[in-house]
């Protein structure tokens, strides 16, 4: 359009010359006409543009990774009019990864007809992606004018993370354990701490159990059923904490690397709930500043946290220490997945005590080549008898396919 | 295909557009419209600027055919080559035919063309010596030059309004024809030029609204598409055909339909006859033309007598080359002055018409004259009718002498209309359009450039017979109260405007005060200034230029001291307007007892030596009459409407006193030369003349630089269609192949890149050993990538089993890819080769 625009005012420069230099009355004509014109080309732009109606469609809510998504611009152009160029300035904003993408479309409308404009596009990263119309630009017929439009509409499509198969055997071990904080939501057990359900009284049943103030209140006997204290608690423990971003050429890999974090926990957890095996998952939602702690019992479960984690931004760029703290406090879990792309010194300051190592599997999810100091952290790890697991963003699908990691929840 | 700009959203390259309605659009009356406005537009314009003989229906009827045979070829044929090839065939076939009355034809619009630019640009060209006898058919001649032309012109307007939607092309290809008249100055018919605004505009909202890249796309779902890098141009697929047309059709029918609305919105609010320019351009076009003159733009000017406008000291010499301006037929000869341009404002380097505010206030009066008919050029017609219809002619002992005169100008398109003083009526041009005032200044033509008759019955009297007049008609009807009334009105006006002059000349007014003191009374001192001039200076057509800064009559009259009739009426009209006696300059022809006819009624042929500047200045009763204040022009020589000084008394009446012999011998108008008549007369030649007149030095130095420019241009043009050829065929080339699975073409095309990136296939190295070679050369190749595909080259070429749709596109976009990344590589000198010589992109 700038082109066209210089292109005018050179036209309008050689049509004053024109007027000036010839008495002529067709200068004078030439000059208005050459003013005239792109006045009257705006007030029909002006007309046509308020008699197009656009908005943004998909049959999409939720995708997987890698899978293509279609939306639709529509322009409902209800003049007799068509226009000749319309420009629609499409973003598609990743709120995990803190990126977007703009893409602007070129067509032309319809007179009095709906002009649909299809695209396609997949992420290559999981998140809640927002696409947004952010502005359309209707041109005139000499392509001078523009006339722009913000429509504000918006469609949210979550892009789920891809989930692995694990091959390993994550059976665990049901027996007792008093110092358990966490029990099964499908049995009831002895531990008078943590009341499993209330329900009328059944013959057999224990007279230590009978609940005697509700029963007075409903005149029914009521029996109290305790807790089955879980010896399994198993904990996924992710940290998104990755290391410093120097500059934005570096988002891809940080977006791979938190990918694969997210990945593996939520493959383990796929992969223990497929077992039957409740856990609990944790993270630390930074921009909320919240130590999420969510007991996955199902499917649903793990996919409602999937959501909620997507909901927040990706990665900070300083160590978690809130998930240090987290692993400080495992002591009753059988089991403690600590999934991290970020290792320091600190961080040996709250593993769980050396007794318990043995039940601590440390993912942990590297650059494509990892520094000697990073190295030193996971030697100094092992040497501790942590399970340590090295993997990147290349290789991690194999690794985790491989790799055994249920010894710890069957010891 | 996908863009990957590493944000982690990939959009798909192809996008579907796709509309609910499936509309038919009237493109075909729209191509029709379009290249007519286009062809008519051009062919008009051009016609219009220079004087041609030709048949308007014959080449307005040739222009539609051919505009609607070309259209329906390029609109309706698949392919256009065989038909244009025939009509190729048959127009050469013709033109050989007709080669000869061709060629007159060319000869005739030569010499209206160098006509036109010698008239307007002063310049001397030579034309084309014709027969006499073939003059009678030369509208023959040129109407079937003009039917070659058109078919050409229509031809080029289609193919790139119908075919190409190319506007620029359209504008090179007709623009030239509009901008050489506008160059020299001549303005073009008004409609043919707004057609061709029409066209322009029309063709230039179609491009804009042809979405390059939807167009090409669609031809991308069929073949690869080299137009640019891959990943950084979407596919567009378009669901119905008719979609990408409709926005086209309606922007160009749009624009067509504003452009006609303006122009014709503008006549009818602003009509010529009410058309006022504003003061302040015409000042700012005085200074710019100042500043122009300024710079030294005016050197090598050479006027060769013609009316300048008030243009004053831009030429060094005076030249004049006989060539014939106007035929005067009159019931009785008398020799007068025809006034063309009147110059009202002395600028010190012009003369300019009536500043606009200056005027506003008196309006209404010329308004009101105009309006009964009266002139406002002349005051004398109205008494003398007047004087005429009471019947009071005898008493007096003498007639209101009437003559009839028609002037028929040999030259197109002036910017004034010449006029005999008294004449009591505005003329009519020969197609009976009214001509206009220019306030009271001189008259200006209607618009129509092509050369015209006007006739004109003129009122001749002496200013004493007018005072007799105007006294004689006092109070003896209720139009004389009218008269008068005008009258005084004018008089006033005249002396407030026509006594203006510009600040500073102080030499000059010291002077013009000490002639005054001389004579005593205004009409004396008209004789003074007279005697002045001829006794201090010197008459010669060799002036030399006005130095830069100076005032013309400044310089004119205390230090230069030399000059010719331009000089001396400039100079006689400020010295008296120094003294407050109304006086304008004036430009026009003369026509002197020397130009008398054999016979009484016959015709007489003025040439550019007759043209002349004189004074006018202004008489109660009488309005302006002329006076002739350069030595050698003896007022004697030339009747002179109410020359003679009502002081001195007596007057010549209706006799014409013929001249006795030139004042000044050294100052003696010059003639044409004697070789060059008989030339003009002899010459029945079919050659342009060796040495005609001074303009042959022009022309020659002219040649080799227009023939330079021609061929670069034609040479630019060949390239171009060369490249379009070649890329057009390559296109069709690759869609064949990749339906027919045909590796062939596409191998061709890359070892044909390969070989100008100075990496051919050498003799004796087998394929994949060269491909290999090529993948360590070009490291935009990735390893195995060109390998694989030689191996689809190899399989398409030997093996029994056909290639895939797939292994083509690979094939396809590999070549597209490689060849666009390389180009990007090159260096400025080398893409250009790659481009437009070896046409490979």
């Amino acid at each position: 359009m700038s082109l066209r625009r210089i292109l005018y005012i050179a036209i309008v420069v050689v049509c004053i010359c024109f007027y000036v230099m010839y008495k002529d009355y067709l200068s004078f004509l030439t000059l208005v006409f050459v003013l005239a014109l792109p006045v009257c080309l705006f007030i029909l732009l002006v007309l046509v543009k308020r008699g197009v109606r656009v908005d943004l469609a998909s049959a999409f809510t939720s995708v997987n990774k890698g899978e293509e998504v279609a939306i639709e611009l529509r322009f409902d152009n209800r003049w007799i009019l068509p226009i000749s160029r319309v420009e629609a300035d499409l973003t598609c904003f990743n709120h995990f990864s803190g990126q977007q993408e703009k893409k602007t479309f070129v067509l032309a409308v319809s007179a009095r007809n709906l002009t649909v404009v299809r695209a396609a596009f997949f992420s290559e990263y999981c998140g809640n992606l927002f696409v947004r119309l952010d502005k359309v630009r209707f041109y005139d017929y000499g392509g001078l004018f523009c006339l722009g439009t913000k429509p504000r509409k918006e469609l949210q499509i979550a892009v789920m993370p891809k989930i692995y198969p694990l091959e390993a055997d994550l059976k665990p071990d049901m027996g007792s354990e008093t110092d358990s904080d966490l029990y099964s939501s499908r049995k009831s057990g002895d531990d008078v701490s943590e009341v499993f359900d209330i329900r009328s009284y059944h013959a057999g049943d224990k007279l230590r159990s009978i609940h005697w103030k509700l029963s007075s209140k409903r005149d029914d006997l009521m029996v109290k059923e305790f807790s089955l204290p879980l010896s399994t608690k198993i904990v996924i423990v992710l940290d998104m904490a990755v290391d410093s971003v120097k500059d934005v050429s570096d988002f891809s890999q940080v977006n791979q690397r938190v990918e694969v974090l997210l990945e593996t926990a939520i493959s383990i957890s796929y992969a223990l709930i497929s077992q039957k095996i409740q856990h609990v998952f944790e993270w630390y939602h930074w921009e909320e500043q919240f130590f999420h702690q969510v007991d996955i019992q199902s499917p649903e479960d793990l996919f409602e946290t999937m959501r909620s984690i997507l909901r927040m931004r990706a990665y900070q760029t300083d160590a978690c220490l809130q998930c240090h703290h987290a692993l400080q406090h495992q002591k009753t879990a059988a089991h403690t997945y600590y999934i991290t792309a970020c290792l320091n010194d600190e961080m040996f300051g709250h593993l769980p005590s050396k007794r318990r190592s043995q039940a601590t599997s440390v993912l942990y999810v590297s650059k494509e080549q990892m520094s000697a100091q990073t190295e030193g952290y996971l030697t100094r790890l092992e040497e501790e008898h942590y399970q340590v697991v090295r993997m990147c963003a290349s290789n991690f699908e194999e690794v985790l396919s491989t790799v055994d990691l249920g010894g710890g929840v069957h010891g | 295909m996908a863009n990957r700009q590493g944000s982690g959203v990939v959009f798909s390259d192809v996008v579907q557009i796709k509309t609910k309605h499936n509309r038919e659009v009237p493109q075909i009356a729209e191509h029709i419209i379009l290249v007519l406005l286009g062809v008519l537009g051009v062919a008009f314009s051009f016609i219009s600027f220079f004087s041609f003989a030709y048949s308007g229906v014959v080449v307005t009827l040739g222009a539609v055919f051919f505009s609607i045979v070309f259209v329906m070829i390029f609109h309706y044929l698949p392919s256009v080559k065989l038909p244009l090839g025939i009509l190729a065939g048959c127009y050469a076939v013709l033109c050989i035919l007709f080669i000869s009355p061709l060629r007159k034809g060319f000869y005739f619009i030569a010499n209206g063309v160098i006509s036109g630019i010698n008239q307007e640009m002063q310049y001397n060209i030579g034309t084309y010596d014709i027969p006499v006898d073939l003059q009678n058919l030369a509208g023959f001649y040129t109407t079937l030059f003009f039917i070659f032309a058109l078919f050409l012109i229509a031809g080029l307007v289609s193919f790139f309004v119908v075919q190409r939607t190319s506007f620029i092309a359209l504008l090179l290809v007709t623009a030239p024809l509009v901008i050489v008249g506008l160059l020299f100055g001549i303005v073009p018919n008004y409609f043919a030029f707004i057609m061709l605004v029409a066209c322009w505009t029309g063709t230039f909202a179609m491009r804009l609204s042809d979405l390059r890249h939807v167009a090409r796309t669609v031809k991308a779902a069929h073949k690869s598409d080299f137009a640019g890098v891959e990943g950084k141009r979407d596919q567009y697929i378009l669901s119905n055909s008719r979609f990408k047309e409709e926005t086209k059709t309606v922007a160009g029918l749009i624009l067509i339909v504003f452009t006609v609305a303006i122009f014709f919105l503008t006549i009818v609010l602003v009509p010529k006859s009410n058309y006022q320019r504003p003061q302040a351009v015409d000042d700012l076009r005085t200074m710019l033309r100042t500043m122009q003159f300024d710079f030294g733009e005016g050197d090598n000017l050479r006027a060769m007598g013609g009316i300048n406008g008030g243009k004053l000291g831009q030429t060094d010499e005076l030249k004049f080359n006989g060539v014939p301006v106007m035929e005067v037929e009159m019931d009785h000869f008398e020799p007068m002055f025809l006034r063309a341009y009147v110059g009202a404002e002395y600028t010190g380097k012009s003369w300019e018409d009536l500043p606009q505010d200056i005027f506003r206030p008196y309006q209404h009066l010329f308004a009101e004259l105009i309006r009964e008919n009266v002139s406002p050029l002349f005051i004398t017609p109205i008494y003398a009718q007047l004087y005429h219809d009471a019947k009071l002619n005898d008493t007096y002992q003498f007639a209101v002498y009437k003559n009839h005169i028609q002037l028929q100008s040999l030259l197109p398109s002036s910017e004034f209309v010449f006029s005999p003083y008294g004449a009591m009526l505005l003329p009519q041009d020969a197609d009976g359009r009214g001509v206009g005032y220019e306030k009271d200044l001189y008259i200006r033509p209607s618009g129509n450039t092509v050369p015209v008759r006007y006739d004109y019955h003129v009122c001749t009297m002496n200013s004493i017979q007018a005072d007799i007049v105007a006294a004689t008609c006092e109070g003896m009807s209720s139009q004389w109260e009218q008269y008068s009334q005008w009258e005084q009105q004018y008089s006033a006006y005249v002396h407030e405007v026509y006594t203006r002059l510009p600040k500073g000349l102080n030499e000059i007014k010291a002077l013009s005060d000490e002639l005054y003191r001389e004579a005593g009374t205004p009409s004396n001192y008209i004789e003074v200034v007279r005697q002045y001039l001829k006794e201090n200076t010197t008459y010669t057509l060799k002036p030399g230029k006005l130095p830069r800064g100076k005032d013309f009559v400044d310089y004119f009259l205390t230090e230069n001291k030399q000059g010719y009739c331009t000089h001396y009426a400039s100079a006689a009209a400020v010295l008296l307007r120094a003294q407050g006696i109304p006086a304008r300059y004036v430009e026009g022809y003369v026509i002197t007892q020397s130009d008398q006819p054999a016979v009484e009624g016959g015709v007489i042929t003025l040439k550019d030596t007759n043209s002349h500047a004189w004074v006018e200045v202004y008489d109660e009763h009488y309005g302006w009459r002329a006076l002739e204040m350069t030595p050698g022009y003896s007022s004697s020589q030339i009747y002179l409407p109410g020359i003679t000084d009502k002081n001195t008394g007596g007057g010549t009446g209706s006799t014409v006193t013929p001249p006795s012999e030139v004042d000044n011998p050294g100052s003696t108008r010059p003639t044409p030369d004697d070789s060059h008549e008989q030339t003009e007369q002899e010459g029945i030649q079919w050659e342009p003349e060796e040495e005609k007149a001074s303009g042959f030095s022009f022309l020659q130095a002219m040649t080799a630089p227009l023939v330079a420019v021609f061929l670069v241009l034609f040479a630019f043009a060949a390239v171009l269609l060369r490249r379009v050829v070649i890329l057009k065929r390559r296109e069709q080339t690759f869609v064949q192949a990749r339906q027919q699975g045909n590796v062939e073409p596409v191998y061709n095309y890359l070892m044909e890149v390969f070989t100008f990136l100075h990496k051919p296939l050498q003799p004796g190295m087998t394929y994949l050993a060269y491909a290999k070679s090529v993948e360590e050369e070009f490291l935009s190749i990735r390893r195995n990538e060109f390998v694989e595909l030689m191996e689809i080259v190899l399989k398409g070429s030997f093996s029994p089993h056909p290639v895939t749709r797939g292994e083509m596109d690979a094939l396809l976009s590999f070549t597209e890819k490689q060849v666009a990344v390389q180009y990007s590589m090159l260096t400025p000198y080398d893409k250009f080769l790659f481009r437009f010589v070896r046409c490979l992109i």
